[in-house]
């Protein structure tokens, strides 16, 4: 086991862990090329990839429907007779708070993919911190939701499953038990909110995967995933996930600071689209006036799952420099902005 | 301290026929109808059967023993063949069915030495080098229960745990017994959160205070039914009936109603509301149902906690 995360920042702490062991251990490796902690199969990065960017201003339903289908639209996407699975982020609740992707957004992105040809779409998530989904799906307004666009949900956590060889070695865990809902989807989507983490950094569509991963075998708050290592969870998980993938981010209202569960709501007024997690989360963080090659997982992502530098990255939609926003974030990935916060936490 | 509610006229065990109405072929209860079985909404939905003294207990007795693996543990569903954290909730249900019994003693002696780890050595020397870096304010040195083998304890499977081993005192010769539930005792007082009850195990990250969860108050209330004597113990009942007024799930109601009468705190009003939410249940979580069975008995230490 690599690391432990819940008693500091993982990133923060390897770093120090470097610093102490420099001249040590560390220096004794020196000279011996590690070999890419990935296989051939886990390669997905393409020559160049798509994002767009398209304006929200606010949760109204029958106007997300429309930008939904918009942004599904600027892609090649074919999901007549095929089943959707939408994949938000439902963690936390907290009435204060903007943890969750949501609801409306998930309702309208279930109707949009009906319309597009869709043969069914499932909600579905395997909260981290909660056991008590009735309140978790209540309390967040999902469950509401639910019921009136008739989607069904499927609880993760303890849906059936099937052993998954991880095509990657971030973690060492050699194999993952996933959801068969997950693993059967015609197209899985991911639909994180626009979040800082305080833990990685940023939280969007590709951290947004540890829901997948089912609780009842690997414990809340998804403590296997945690005690392997966060960043090279969000790797092995993201690389293991073989079906057809597209990604929308909640940007409307997304959180910065103290997040993924205790930050304030910052207003973007945006979502974000694209097929390449890489690249849709590049984006995000971006958005958020965040290098997404000073953050672990999309540095290292960058180099075999998926596009993170701008140069390999095809803009649809408005222009990101057009809705970038300057997030706070703790002190301690202060040195990941783009430019400084204004009121650093 | 136990007392009997006196119900209303309502049939106060509904969540008992829907359990019956629910059962597998094979005797067992899937996470939700119609899934195929496993441990844990079995062995809960055993144990609510058997408090009803309903025969169909007896299947569903038998699933578990069949389920159980050569080293006395349960797995999360048969098909995967590992240990897990469900254990405790087996040998707890069997502790009312054969309390003596290989079965469930074989299972607490897996449960004694399975322990959660530890912060590893070089995350320890992290903290006494860089202190800032310590993120969360727990004792790490305090071994409890993890819901995977080899990672760290969290307060819903410890206080299942001990559930399950505080009632099998006097059937489990082992030294390492008391040993552990005291450890166990001293490690969610540990994780309490502030202002009272517990959340999955973290009562501040950051610097910054998390609040508590009603089920998994409940969980730790109900394994410190023999240590009402504890701060943490008044403080978390004191926190139910705030909890309660922004949650209403069954789960919720159920837990909180076990851990009221369990400690003696008069619980007619959460089991009111839950008779009203059963009435109405219609296709949620099994394990929740049967949480509400055994809260919807009329006897309120229906657990058989209350004296440790």
């Amino acid at each position: 086991m690599s690391g432990v995360t819940y008693w500091g920042s993982p990133m923060a702490d390897r770093r120090d862990f470097l610093k102490l062991m420099a001249g040590g251990a560390a220096a004794a490796t020196m000279g011996c090329a590690d070999p890419d902690p990935w296989t051939p199969a886990a390669v997905r990065k393409t020559d160049r990839s798509a994002v767009a960017v398209l304006p929200a201003p606010d949760y109204d339903e029958a106007r997300l429907v429309e930008v939904v289908r918009d942004g599904i639209g600027m892609f090649d996407l074919d999901v007549r007779g095929r089943r959707v699975v939408l994949k938000p982020n439902l963690v936390e609740f907290d009435p204060r708070g903007v943890i969750n992707t949501h609801p409306a957004l998930v309702a309208a992105t279930v109707e949009a993919f009906r319309l597009e040809g869709a043969t069914e779409v499932v909600v579905a998530e395997g909260p981290g911190h909660r056991r008590d989904n009735e309140y978790l799906l209540e309390a967040s307004g999902l469950g509401a939701q639910l019921r009136d666009t008739g989607a069904r949900f499927v609880d993760l956590n303890h849906d059936a499953v099937r052993r998954v060889e991880l095509k990657t070695s971030f973690t060492g865990l050699g194999h993952l038990y996933l959801p068969e809902t997950v693993l059967d989807a015609g197209l899985f989507v991911s639909m994180p909110k626009l979040k800082t983490h305080h833990w990685a950094g940023v939280t969007l569509s590709m951290k947004n995967l540890f829901g997948i991963v089912p609780s009842a075998i690997y414990g809340w708050p998804k403590n296997v995933l945690h005690w392997a290592g966060l960043e090279g969870s969000i790797l092995d998980i993201n690389a293991a996930l073989d079906v057809p993938r597209f990604n929308i981010v909640d940007g409307i209202l997304g959180m910065e600071g103290n997040g993924p569960i205790q930050g304030e709501a910052r207003e973007v007024g945006i979502l974000l689209f694209g097929e390449d997690p890489v690249a849709v989360d590049a984006t995000g963080a971006r958005l958020m006036s965040i290098d997404p090659l000073a953050v672990g997982y999309l540095s290292k992502a960058d180099a075999f799952l998926g596009n993170a530098d701008d140069a390999l990255l095809e803009q649809r939609g408005d222009s990101l420099e057009s809705h970038r926003t300057n997030f706070r974030v703790l002190s301690m990935f202060e040195e990941m902005k783009t430019e400084p916060s204004a009121e650093p936490e | 301290m136990a007392q009997t509610l006196e119900f209303r006229g309502i049939m106060p065990n509904l969540a008992v026929s829907h359990l019956i109405a629910l059962q597998g072929q094979d005797g067992g209860w899937g996470p939700y109808p119609g899934d195929p079985s496993r441990t844990e909404a079995t062995a809960l939905a055993a144990l609510a059967l058997q408090r009803a003294g309903e025969p169909a207990a007896g299947r569903a007795f038998d699933w578990l023993r069949a389920a159980q693996l050569d080293s006395g543990a349960w797995p999360i569903a048969p098909v995967l063949a590992e240990p897990g954290w469900v254990t405790s909730l087996a040998v707890f249900a069997l502790s009312f069915d054969e309390p003596a019994g290989r079965s469930a003693t074989n299972g607490a002696r897996w449960l004694l030495a399975e322990e959660g780890s530890g912060a590893t050595w070089w995350v320890n020397l992290l903290f006494r080098l860089f202190p800032q870096r310590k993120a969360v304010e727990l004792d790490t040195d305090l071994t409890g229960w993890p819901w995977a083998t080899g990672t760290f304890s969290w307060v819903e499977p410890t206080s299942y745990a001990m559930i399950a081993l505080k009632r099998l005192r006097g059937h489990v010769r082992d030294a390492r017994l008391e040993e552990r539930l005291d450890e166990g005792d001293r490690l969610l007082v540990d994780r309490a959160c502030v202002g009272g009850g517990w959340n999955y195990g973290n009562p501040r990250v950051l610097g910054e205070e998390l609040w508590p969860y009603p089920d998994t108050t409940a969980a730790a209330l109900l394994a410190l039914a023999d240590r009402g004597e504890l701060p943490p113990v008044a403080a978390g009942l004191g926190v139910v009936p705030a909890m309660l007024e922004e949650n209403e799930s069954i789960l919720a109601l159920s837990l909180c109603g076990l851990a009221f009468g369990t400690h003696g705190v008069d619980r007619t009003g959460v089991i009111e509301r839950l008779e009203g939410r059963i009435e109405e249940w219609s296709s949620g979580e099994v394990r929740a149902l049967a949480w509400a069975a055994l809260a919807l008995d009329e006897r309120s230490d229906v657990l058989g906690l209350s004296n440790g």
